[in-house]
């Protein structure tokens, strides 16, 4: 493959890391507790 | 050190599956999400009473006269069967009655689960709270919430608070999409043993209380866990009558003090949606302030905000003055009435709901 798809496909990555990482710093602790979010407490 | 990973392909993968995963509520749209009452199912007793929440939207008919709706607070401060009893014998016909709370404070999920009930059912009046909640966020939107059919309600809030709901919606894409394969089968409303509100509260049936969850319980003093004290027995003997309660009305002399603290804008946007949805469905909307421990010195009934500017249609504000309320009581009397420093117990539930009920039953009958 051409270097060019490679790097493009990881600043895809990158980019796609950092808007998860951004939604997931952004939410409260209770959205990512498991227990509270899909078995109740 | 190793390559994250072993060829261009496995990268282009990995890129294709977190792309699906973050995009998932918006490549599912509207058409791949099951049901709301689905959404609902998924959610059983240890997360809320939720299945009578959705037995009350989605499986019962009949208009509702009075809806005690909101979180916690609520659920355990109004005897919903005595607010019944009330009504029925005032109107001289089964009046219906009921509390359909949760836990988790929040404008947001008030909105969302009223909005779902009054697509379902007529309610005439809804009673609620300042669901304040300055420190934190009710889950509850990961299962209400869904971009598919709720994209319209982002509009106008922050991005911060559009970001929330959309990761709300991501986490709660696997449910709904295995809803569509497999059906959750909601919890039974009563059931052996007896569900988490019965035992973890020890509350009667919340099905027989109509929605509302009665603790038998004394007061938790730890702060990190649930460890409440043996339950006493207790009913107030104060000066304290219904002719106390008070009605806000801005031509008439009253004990509400407004603070006016700037609501944060989620919490804005979200009343503002209530009282469009109440406008739209003919609903009075009624605020009932409800005390919490440490207001019990408070001669006023102090309001953040000036919540006729917010709620402008069919809107009142009820309450006591707190002092009046808890008037002559010693600590440990107060303490009596309350699991924690917010929540009534039996004794509170049972001694605040007389004294406010002739005011919610006075709003219903002859308020326009």
């Amino acid at each position: 493959m051409r270097p060019g798809i490679d790097r493009f496909i990881y600043a895809v990555i990158v980019v796609l890391s950092l808007a998860a990482l951004w939604l997931v710093l952004n939410a409260p602790a209770n959205f990512l507790n498991a227990r509270v979010v899909y078995q109740g407490f | 050190m190793r390559p994250a990973f072993s060829s261009t392909k496995q990268a282009a993968v990995f890129a294709l599956l977190l792309l699906v995963l973050l995009l998932s509520p918006a490549l599912a749209g509207r058409k791949l999400l099951p049901p709301r009452e689905r959404a609902y199912a998924s959610q059983g007793w240890g997360s809320g009473p939720y299945p009578w929440i959705r037995n009350q939207i989605f499986e019962e008919t009949n208009p509702i006269d009075i809806a005690f709706m909101g979180s916690s607070h609520i659920l355990q401060a109004v005897d919903t069967p005595y607010v019944q009893a009330q009504l029925s014998a005032k109107l001289g016909r089964p009046a219906v009655v009921r509390t359909i709370a949760w836990g988790g404070s929040g404008y947001d999920a008030l909105y969302g689960m009223a909005r779902d009930l009054m697509a379902h059912r007529t309610v005439r009046m809804l009673v609620f709270y300042d669901e304040n909640n300055p420190g934190n966020r009710s889950s509850s939107s990961i299962f209400w919430f869904r971009l598919g059919e709720d994209a319209g309600l982002l509009t106008g809030l922050p991005f911060r608070d559009q970001s929330l709901y959309y990761f709300a919606s991501v986490i709660g894409m696997p449910r709904n999409l295995l809803a569509l394969l497999r059906p959750n089968v909601p919890a039974p409303l009563v059931s052996n043993p007896p569900n988490y509100w019965e035992q973890h509260y020890c509350s009667a049936s919340v099905v027989k209380l109509l929605g509302c969850t009665c603790s038998e319980l004394g007061f938790n003093y730890d702060t990190l866990s649930d460890n409440f004290t043996a339950y006493t027995p207790f009913s107030p003997q104060t000066g304290v009558t219904a002719a106390d309660t008070e009605i806000y009305s801005s031509a008439a002399k009253n004990d509400f003090e407004f603070v006016n603290e700037p609501l944060p804008a989620w919490q804005a946007h979200f009343a503002a949606k209530l009282e469009e949805l109440a406008q739209n469905n003919g609903c009075k909307l009624v605020m009932l302030h409800l005390p919490v421990l440490a207001d019990a010195p408070v001669k006023g009934i102090h309001e953040r905000a000036f919540w006729p500017d917010i709620f402008k249609g069919d809107f009142w504000l009820v309450g006591i003055p707190p002092a009046k309320l808890f008037a002559g009581l010693t600590d440990q009397q107060l303490h009596w009435l309350f699991t924690n420093s917010a929540h009534f117990n039996k004794n509170g539930m049972q001694y605040f709901t007389p004294l406010i009920t002739p005011a919610l039953l006075e709003i219903y009958e002859t308020r326009h």
